[in-house]
């Protein structure tokens, strides 16, 4: 038997209703296609962790520039080296991203693969696996869980193919910056309620 | 009758909502064509003339007025990239920097986690425009659209 107390018959009273408000997406913002995907990204955290973070650890006592590659792991230099002026001698770079951290602020990732595009440098964007930061962190503090190398004379070049060889483009990302290609209109429902005007009995 | 039938077959949940199937269709989808046809053109504008193009200016502030006079809606991923004074779409290394900072005092910026805590992420347009992000405050913080559940695709 249900009971008769003013909070259950409160509830019982509908005050609000279910309701699905339309609103336009971003044609350049596709989840599925933004960021390129990596085939076996285990297998690439692995020898990111072997190759470079295990020897960065014995590194803590030298400064970042004396490394023996050239890495950026600061928001600030990693956009002002994407976003710096074209230079002659673009280099080809490879951005590691930890995209699926509750720890890493949306907002600025949203950025990241819009900058890695217009940058003169050639950028390879790597999504790391979901619980990577902290294993990273163990070893090299990443405040923002992006990780920068430029692949100049300095490092491996093996490495670079073995990553490269793991990411694929990304398909359709960005369609106005290629050619003028109009991309179809994305609405989608936001589930929401509204409250239902109460009848006045007087 | 069928109305009275109707009303007795409501599903409502344990905080009292009226629960309701979403519509198979939406209406002012050319509305929202329009818009989205403005911002593109807006976009491409940006991306051939740079920062002084007037035309993708004027375009953005079409789109503004037509969805606050329509109330169709944007979502923030649009709602971002547009400056809110000057109407330009903000592309990284034509129309805004992108940067991360700390409003500390010199005393304080020895404590890592105070530091972390005030970050701001912060998007300077060419007009001097800025928008602020309080990132530091709550580095998972999700928008009520960003949230599982809410979104539905038609």
């Amino acid at each position: 038997m249900s009971s008769n107390s003013l909070k259950a018959v409160e509830k019982r009273v509908a005050k609000r209703r279910q309701v699905y408000r339309p609103i336009l997406q971003s044609p350049f913002v596709n989840e599925e296609h933004q960021w390129p995907l990596v085939k076996d990204q285990a297998f690439v955290l692995e020898v990111l962790k072997t190759s470079i973070l295990s020897k960065c650890q014995h590194l803590q006592e030298v400064p970042m520039p004396e490394w023996p590659w050239s890495m950026l792991v600061e928001y600030n230099d990693i956009v002002g080296y994407l976003s710096g002026k074209e230079d002659d001698d673009a280099l080809d770079v490879l951005l590691f991203v930890c995209n699926k951290e509750p720890d890493v602020p949306g907002v600025m990732l949203q950025q990241i693969p819009l900058l890695s595009y217009m940058s003169s440098h050639r950028v390879t964007i790597v999504q790391l696996p979901k619980g990577s930061l902290p294993i990273i962190n163990r070893l090299v503090e990443l405040p923002y869980g992006m990780l920068l190398l430029k692949c100049d004379s300095k490092l491996d070049p093996s490495f670079q193919r073995q990553i490269e060889s793991q990411v694929s483009p990304v398909e359709g990302g960005f369609p106005w910056l290629d050619n003028l290609k109009y991309s179809a209109t994305k609405v989608k429902l936001i589930k929401t309620t509204a409250a239902i005007p109460q009848k006045n009995k007087t | 009758m069928a109305k009275n039938k109707s009303k007795g077959n409501q599903n409502m949940d344990e905080n009292g909502t009226i629960l309701a199937n979403p519509p198979k269709a939406i209406g002012n989808v050319e509305l929202f064509q329009r818009l989205n046809y403005l911002y593109q053109l807006s976009t491409w504008n940006t991306m051939l003339y740079g920062k002084n193009d007037a035309m993708s200016r004027s375009y953005i502030k079409n789109l503004d007025f037509i969805s606050k006079k329509t109330k169709c809606g944007l979502l923030p991923s649009i709602k971002r990239t547009i400056c809110k004074k000057c109407k330009r779409v903000l592309i990284p290394k034509k129309t805004c920097t992108y940067s991360v900072s700390s409003k500390l005092s010199k005393r304080k910026k020895h404590d890592k986690e105070k530091i972390r805590k005030n970050e701001d992420f912060i998007v300077t347009c060419v007009c001097g425009e800025v928008k602020t992000f309080r990132v530091g405050l709550n580095r998972s913080h999700a928008t009520f659209y960003e949230k599982e559940g809410t979104l539905i695709n038609l």
